[in-house]
């Protein structure tokens, strides 16, 4: 799973987990075990506010675009993110985890 | 044998002298001048024009007429002239009760005994037992010898008293010295029954203290001398009345509060009070944790307002129920561009979208992108917003501005198309987005 992250000023987290092709965010389940390979979902059909793209599977990967919020100020590493490469379950950690009281 | 005695000049007869009544009569007539000696006046110069037989004159220098030559004589005017007698050191004669005592060279008052050891000594009243020097005149004068002059009153131990006392009607009004200890203190009395120590000078330290002195770092008495440190002036910040309450201030000071939950919140505080009168009263505070964030209140009379905090220029905005938390401005940036909020809810994102490729052929011999979307670089708020403009700029062409959607969220501009008049394979435009975020 590829996930680029849309980082965005506002005031609320997201806790963001994976377990298999299903996203938990901030405690609501996104199965997208659904999409087939080189499918389109687009992003009006998925209800769920963090989702800033359609998704797409390319040879088996998801890829997708995710808003990262983060309040006030953040580091570079946040503010710029690199997309990341998810392949284990569990929690996904953000670059905005530890940088929420950076200047 | 001399014809004279020794001391007094006194004629002796000779033996068998004829006449001899004449040499006693003369004695007689210089013991009757000499003895219990009494002028007329001391320093005399110039005979009278009258005299009374038997009445004498100590003549000073410088004597003139019948006195002429004289100098320091007796003049004693006698059976019609003038009697003329040598006084001798130590003779002594009176006027009225100016007893002097010749000593060579004039007639001076005598020395007094050595004054040691008097039982008392009172000048112009009368001494008592525990007045034992009693002095009654308009002033008494101490003035130095050599350089200066000082008055010494010694006591015999520290609990003891030296003091000057200062009476009105022989009622005591204000007393200094040092009282019962080694303190010099000032004690003052409006009826010298009920007494009050203005001021004491702490010996080792030279501190004041006293009535007329602040009891404490918050003592709010009229009039009373403010030390150091008082209500937090130069020296640490002054506790408040009621320990950590800010409501019990009364007075305008400087103070310090800790773990009340009458601040904004629970940590410490550097803490100013503002007082013109009991319904118009300020107070300003500092978080000692948060450097450029202060607060403010204020006393109606009745009841205090709640905190309101001075926001700082630029920082994180933040707010509560629409009051302003945070600062006044928040610019940033991200990989989503720029943006800007202000504290009354304004904001304001741009963003620099490039490689967007025009080539679609479209209505009208334009050419369009394909449907493109723009993260916000920071959040809307539902319905502040109706939309974002995109601006197209193409090289050697005319961009055109679209106003686009936002396809109802608040964090996203989607499904905008760029149209140009060329096809053109990579450029780039220009997003800007205004409403509210909050």
């Amino acid at each position: 799973m590829r996930i680029t992250l849309s980082p965005i000023r506002m005031d609320d987290t997201l806790l963001l987990a994976r377990q298999g092709d299903t996203l938990t965010l901030n405690g609501e389940a996104l199965d997208l075990s659904g999409v087939p390979e080189g499918a389109t979902l687009p992003q009006d059909a998925v209800d769920c506010p963090w989702l800033a793209s359609d998704i797409r599977r390319i040879d088996g990967t998801l890829h997708l675009t995710l808003l990262m919020p983060y309040a006030g100020t953040a580091s570079p590493d946040a503010l710029f993110p690199d997309p990341i490469e998810v392949l284990a379950d569990g929690p996904i950690p953000l670059p905005t985890d530890t940088s929420e009281v950076l200047q | 044998m001399s014809f004279w005695s020794a001391n007094l000049k006194l004629p002796y007869m000779a033996a068998a002298q004829a006449q001899k009544h004449v040499t006693h009569n003369e004695a007689l007539e210089r013991l009757d001048s000499i003895v219990q000696l009494t002028v007329t006046a001391f320093d005399a110069t110039t005979p009278p024009l009258s005299a009374t037989d038997g009445e004498v004159w100590a003549l000073g220098y410088g004597a003139v007429n019948d006195w002429a030559g004289h100098d320091l004589d007796l003049a004693v005017w006698s059976n019609g002239g003038w009697l003329f007698v040598t006084p001798h050191v130590g003779w002594r004669a009176a006027l009225g009760t100016d007893l002097r005592v010749f000593d060579g060279s004039g007639w001076v008052s005598p020395d007094l005994p050595d004054l040691q050891n008097l039982p008392g000594l009172g000048v112009g009243t009368s001494y008592d037992t525990v007045n034992k020097l009693a002095v009654q005149s308009e002033a008494s004068l101490f003035t130095h010898q050599g350089a200066g002059h000082q008055i010494k009153v010694n006591k015999n131990a520290a609990g003891d008293t030296a003091s000057l006392l200062f009476q009105t009607g022989w009622s005591g009004r204000a007393e200094m010295g040092t009282q019962g200890s080694d303190a010099f203190g000032i004690k003052v009395s409006a009826d010298g029954t009920a007494w009050h120590t203005a001021l004491a000078f702490d010996p080792a330290t030279a501190l004041p203290q006293g009535e007329a002195v602040c009891a404490s770092p918050i003592d709010a008495t009229a009039g009373r001398l403010l030390t150091v440190g008082g209500f937090g002036l130069g020296g640490p910040l002054a506790a408040t009345p009621t320990a950590d309450n800010p409501n019990s201030i009364a007075a305008s000071g400087f103070y310090q509060v800790s773990g009340s939950a009458l601040m904004p919140s629970t940590g410490g505080f550097c803490l100013q009070h503002l007082r013109r009168s009991a319904s118009q009263q300020t107070q300003i505070a500092w978080p000692d944790a948060a450097p450029g964030l202060s607060y403010q209140r204020y006393h109606d009379g009745t009841t205090w307002s709640g905190w309101q905090q001075f926001n700082s220029t630029l920082g994180p905005v933040a707010q509560s129920g629409g009051v302003p938390t945070g600062a006044i401005i928040e610019r940033g940036s991200n990989a989503n561009g720029e943006y800007v909020r202000f504290a009354d809810g304004t904001q304001i994102c741009q963003f620099r979208q490039v490689g967007v490729a025009i080539t679609t052929a479209s209505v009208g011999g334009l050419y369009r992108s394909a449907a493109i979307a723009w993260t916000f670089p920071a959040a809307f708020v539902l319905g502040s917003i109706n939309g974002a403009t995109i601006h197209a700029r193409i090289t050697n062409n005319a961009g055109l501005s679209v106003n686009v959607p936002y396809g109802g969220r608040t964090t996203q501009a989607t499904g905008a198309l760029a149209y140009a008049i060329n096809s053109v394979a990579d450029t780039e435009i220009f997003w800007l987005a205004t409403g509210r975020w909050f």
